[in-house]
């Protein structure tokens, strides 16, 4: 493992120190020994493939799940000591949506703002910024039944602010939905981290991670495989990741050329391969050459954190 | 000041109760229509059961003392409830229509030929019975030996006052003496309830029970939906969440209770039944209800807290209520069960609740006469929630 940054930091707002979690009958622990500092303000990818633990250290984080070793501390209150305290610094916008699909979105804002316990003069307040960060006055009496997937997700994401919370946990706020939505998403959590808002953000889409996150852990089976600032990842594991995109879609045989090279297949037009020195952009340019493909669009030399993800997660497997 | 999460939680679960048709309906329709259906349907069962007499008419074509004589023999029978019809043409009919069991016919001639002489008399029939259809071998063989030995006891007397004697109720009065009855099981034979008395509180009880469903439902589909993990990070506690899901089921419980005393009041009268009289104290309708909830939602929320999915719920609920209620006195009335399973109907919570209400109806009892029942009652609902709230903590 490869770690980038000083876990014993004095400034850290979030400390996850030595975390350890195991499901009863599970043949392996969710949680292996996690360790990471956040700083205030900071907005920090959590990253890693389904399964990975991602899900297990939300629940630790937001009080949900009781610690059983390892310590976590959250704006200095310990979850060991103070779980109630613990809660009351974020709030969650989970993966699965959580809220009433029966109510109206109305409805929900102001059922969740008295499960906060908001104080009755500024819920009101509360819930209006929330309502205005995630534009959703149009629709908010309305069903939340009726809405559609990306009205749904702002909806988790305006739930989770009405508490004003001082850490934001975002599992996978813009999966599943159309791009203007994901967009509006986006932008507001730009905005929240522009109001000091520190935020742990977990998403696959890697140019999202990129454009959002100071910082950054790769997690699999339940450890910390590399963590940093994202500049720092990527560049320890990036490498000079060669991008092509071509101008049509893949043929086998190109398929097959790029393949020995760890080609890593975005979409059927686009590609990555992680650690591309020169020797293999010359045969990668060569394997394209004998398919017949033609290149759109060739980038090398500016290393992207989907390469580091996928170069982290290939030695994990190796591991393995 | 600051929200009550109790209070947006109780809030937030009658907006979801208004919402579901289908749970309401399940929760009000479904019982109304079990007491109007039972009540009416078994009206004549519990009707022979609580000492109605069997009906019978009575044409008398002679019109003189003898057969009046006879007519009030028979009406002193408290089995049979006689009525007076003109024509012989009307009585079958009448029988056929299904509110008789028999019609006598007495001819012109009875009054001399019930003292002829035997010789003479058993040359051809001095009476004629005709049966309905519906009515049993075994009624009308007793209805035929108690219409001989009323006719045989009339010659009897015409023959004494031949002989000078003229009154016999000093004979009369000894030989009502000389029958005792006892009864070989426990209940209500001095009340026995009627078919409106006995499924108003079965159907009642059965309907309190059966929140189970729709509450677990919710419970389950709101964890499942990640609502009570995202409730965990707010800090709203087991306590608010149970309180928030129990008081709106308690007012459905109560106005349930209601609703179902109200029925059967005035509406099974409407269609033909007979109406219930509200009898016993107020008080102990209260606190039986009050207790009956308890107990419907212990057992609601503890199948909650157990069941993973709604599937097992659903089943684990229905089947539950559905065995209390047929151990228990819901679908077939305690009074007609066996010794063994009266003894088994007593650990039916429902039991309890319908043997309470009857106490009050029946009996016109008050709270202590029913302390048994609330005490077993809200013990039972009790040990469920805290059983419930021991298998939920962990899970917080």
């Amino acid at each position: 493992m490869r770690s980038v940054t000083d876990p014993s930091a004095p400034e850290a707002f979030i400390r996850v120190a030595g975390v350890r979690h195991a499901y009863r009958g599970a043949a392996a622990p969710a949680l292996d020994g996690v360790s990471f500092d956040i700083a205030q303000g900071a907005c920090f990818g959590l990253l890693g493939p389904n399964g990975a633990g991602k899900s297990t250290l939300f629940a630790l984080l937001t009080g949900v799940r009781k610690l059983q070793s390892g310590e976590i501390s959250v704006g200095g209150v310990s979850a060991r000591a103070d779980l109630p305290g613990l809660r009351a610094q974020g709030a969650i916008a989970p993966q699965d949506l959580a809220f009433y699909p029966d109510l109206t979105g109305r409805e929900n804002l102001d059922f969740f703002a008295g499960a906060y316990r908001l104080d009755r003069a500024a819920w009101r307040q509360a819930m209006a910024r929330a309502v205005e960060t995630c534009q959703l006055s149009e629709v908010l009496d309305r069903r939340v039944e009726t809405y559609s997937g990306g009205l749904k997700r702002r909806l988790n994401l305006a739930i989770a602010l009405l508490n004003e919370p001082r850490v934001l946990y975002l599992d996978e706020p813009t999966v599943g939905i159309d791009a203007r939505s994901r967009r509006l998403i986006v932008d507001a959590i730009a905005a929240l981290k522009a109001q000091g808002v520190t935020i742990i953000y977990t998403s696959h889409y890697m140019e999202e991670v990129e454009a959002l996150c100071d910082g950054a852990a790769i997690i699999d089976r339940g450890r910390v495989m590399a963590q940093g600032s994202i500049t720092d990842i990527v560049r320890a594991h990036g490498g000079g990741a060669l991008e092509l995109s071509f101008t049509a879609p893949a043929s086998d045989g190109l398929r097959a050329g790029l393949a020995p090279l760890g080609a890593v297949w975005r979409d059927g037009q686009a590609a990555a391969i992680p650690g591309a020195g020169s020797a293999t952009i010359a045969r990668a340019v060569e394997a394209v050459t004998q398919s017949g493909a033609e290149i759109a669009h060739m980038n090398f030399g500016q290393a992207r954190l989907e390469a580091a993800y996928l170069s982290v997660l290939g030695q994990s497997g190796d591991e393995a | 000041m600051t929200r009550s999460a109790t209070l947006a939680a109780i809030v937030k679960e009658l907006r979801l109760i208004g919402r579901d048709p289908h749970g309401l309906a399940l929760l009000f329709v479904l019982p109304l229509v079990f007491i109007l259906i039972m009540s009416l349907a078994m009206r004549d069962l519990y009707a022979d059961r609580a000492g109605a007499g069997v009906g019978v008419l009575v044409i008398d074509q002679s019109g003189g003392a003898q057969a009046e004589a006879l007519y009030q023999r028979l009406a002193a029978n408290q089995g049979f409830a006689l009525t007076r019809l003109a024509e012989a043409a009307d009585a079958r009919a009448a029988l056929r229509a299904g509110d008789y069991a028999f019609a006598v016919e007495l001819p012109a001639d009875f009054e001399t030929r019930i003292g002829e002489a035997a010789s003479l008399a058993s040359q051809s029939a001095l009476v004629r019975v005709t049966v309905a259809a519906d009515t049993s071998r075994q009624l009308e063989l007793i209805f035929n030996a108690a219409l001989r030995e009323a006719l045989q006891r009339q010659r009897a007397e015409i023959m004494l006052a031949r002989m000078g004697v003229t009154s016999l109720a000093a004979e009369d009065e000894a030989s009502s003496r000389r029958v005792e009855t006892v009864y070989a099981y426990e209940g209500a034979r001095a009340a026995a309830p009627s078919a409106v008395q006995q499924n108003v509180p079965a159907w009642l009880v059965f309907a309190l029970f059966f929140v189970a469903v729709p509450f677990s439902n919710a419970f389950i589909k709101e964890r499942q939906d990640g609502a009570l993990a995202r409730l965990r990070s707010t800090n709203m506690g087991a306590g608010a969440q149970f309180a928030g899901k129990l008081a709106p089921y308690f007012a459905i419980n109560q106005i349930q209770v209601l609703l179902m005393l109200l029925a059967g009041a005035f509406l099974v009268p409407l269609l033909g039944g007979e109406a219930l009289a509200l009898n016993g104290a107020p008080l102990g309708f209260i606190l039986l209800s009050a207790a009956l909830s308890i107990a419907a939602l212990g057992m609601a929320m503890l199948i909650a807290v157990i069941a993973r999915t709604s599937e097992q719920a659903t089943l684990t609920a229905g089947v539950g209520n559905i065995v209390l209620a047929a151990i228990g006195g819901v679908m077939v009335p305690k009074f007609v069960m066996p010794e063994a399973m009266q003894t088994l109907a007593g650990f039916s919570p429902m039991a309890w609740g319908v043997d309470g209400i009857l106490e009050l109806l029946l009996r016109g009892g008050g709270v202590l006469d029913i302390q048994m029942e609330l005490l077993k009652l809200t013990g039972f609902g009790l040990a469920a929630l805290a059983l419930a709230w021991a298998l939920y903590r962990p899970q917080e």
